[in-house]
């Protein structure tokens, strides 16, 4: 057949379009619709586990440096004697000069009590 | 997990704070220009017998006894670091018990505050002289252990 004969054949037939076809064209459009949806779902959940793994360990790094700053101040000073007997005579000898301040200091608080006491009972006579 | 992270720090900050005095500023200026460091630790004591163990200094036995640091520096610019230092540590967390001026040497003996008070008792002594200071901290268990 050639051009014109196909044109005419084309312009006489009535040609039938099926009842469904829009409704199978929609179907298959949210059909793939929903499979891009789900893919891309996929991927952006697989990339959210992956930085919240990321951010854990970046935490737990972090507190354990920090652990470790805060412990190393309170690390152990070296003892400065290694004979416990002159240990003992530096810790007495110093004691005894804490007591020696301590006793003064009292001393000096009990005498200004007494002066106190002696002003107030002389000014309510 | 945050409640997690959060534990945590509160954990190692308050462990922290509970750190000794005495060691804290024996670390920090040890080494440091005219300063001259003695630390006494419990255990130096383990090998004495019982009647040294026994003796008593006022409210401390060498049993409750649990170290000594003592720090003494004649740099006046190390001086006045440690001062500005223990002055804002004695400010928040002790209270003064005593305050000996005599001539140019002025003595002051403090002891953790009343509201902090645990098993363990801090004094820390400051004797103040024109060139030199000598700071010594020690640590005791309370009367109160010890005696159990």
């Amino acid at each position: 057949m050639n051009l014109n004969e196909l044109e005419k054949t084309a312009n006489d037939e009535q040609k039938k379009v099926p009842s469904d076809l829009e409704h199978n064209i929609d179907t298959l459009i949210n059909t793939l619709a929903f499979a891009e949806n789900l893919k891309s779902r996929k991927e952006s959940h697989k990339l959210g586990n992956q930085m919240k793994w990321l951010s854990m360990a970046a935490t737990f790094v972090l507190v354990i440096g920090f652990a470790w700053l805060m412990l190393s101040k309170q690390s152990e000073p070296k003892d400065t004697f290694s004979d416990p007997r002159e240990a003992y005579a530096y810790f007495s000898s110093t004691m005894n000069r804490i007591a020696s301040e301590f006793n003064d200091g009292m001393d000096k608080a009990n005498a200004a009590m007494s002066t106190i006491k002696t002003v107030m009972s002389n000014e309510t006579k | 997990m945050k409640k997690l992270v959060f534990l945590m720090f509160a954990f190692i900050i308050a462990n922290s704070g509970q750190a000794q005095v005495g060691k804290e500023f024996s670390n920090k200026y040890s080494g440091s220009e005219g300063v001259r460091i003695t630390y006494i630790s419990s255990g130096i004591f383990d090998m004495m017998g019982q009647e040294i163990k026994d003796a008593q200094f006022g409210n401390i036995s060498l049993e409750s006894f649990q170290g000594m640091s003592v720090i003494d520096c004649d740099d006046s610019a190390t001086i006045k670091r440690i001062k500005k230092d223990i002055d804002l540590k004695i400010q928040n967390e002790y209270e003064l018990l005593i305050e000996n001026k005599e001539d140019d040497k002025c003595t002051r003996i403090y002891r953790t505050k009343t509201k902090k008070r645990t098993d363990t008792i801090e004094l820390i002594v400051i004797t103040e002289e024109p060139e030199d200071i000598n700071i010594v901290f020690i640590d005791a268990a309370s009367m109160k252990k010890s005696k159990k």
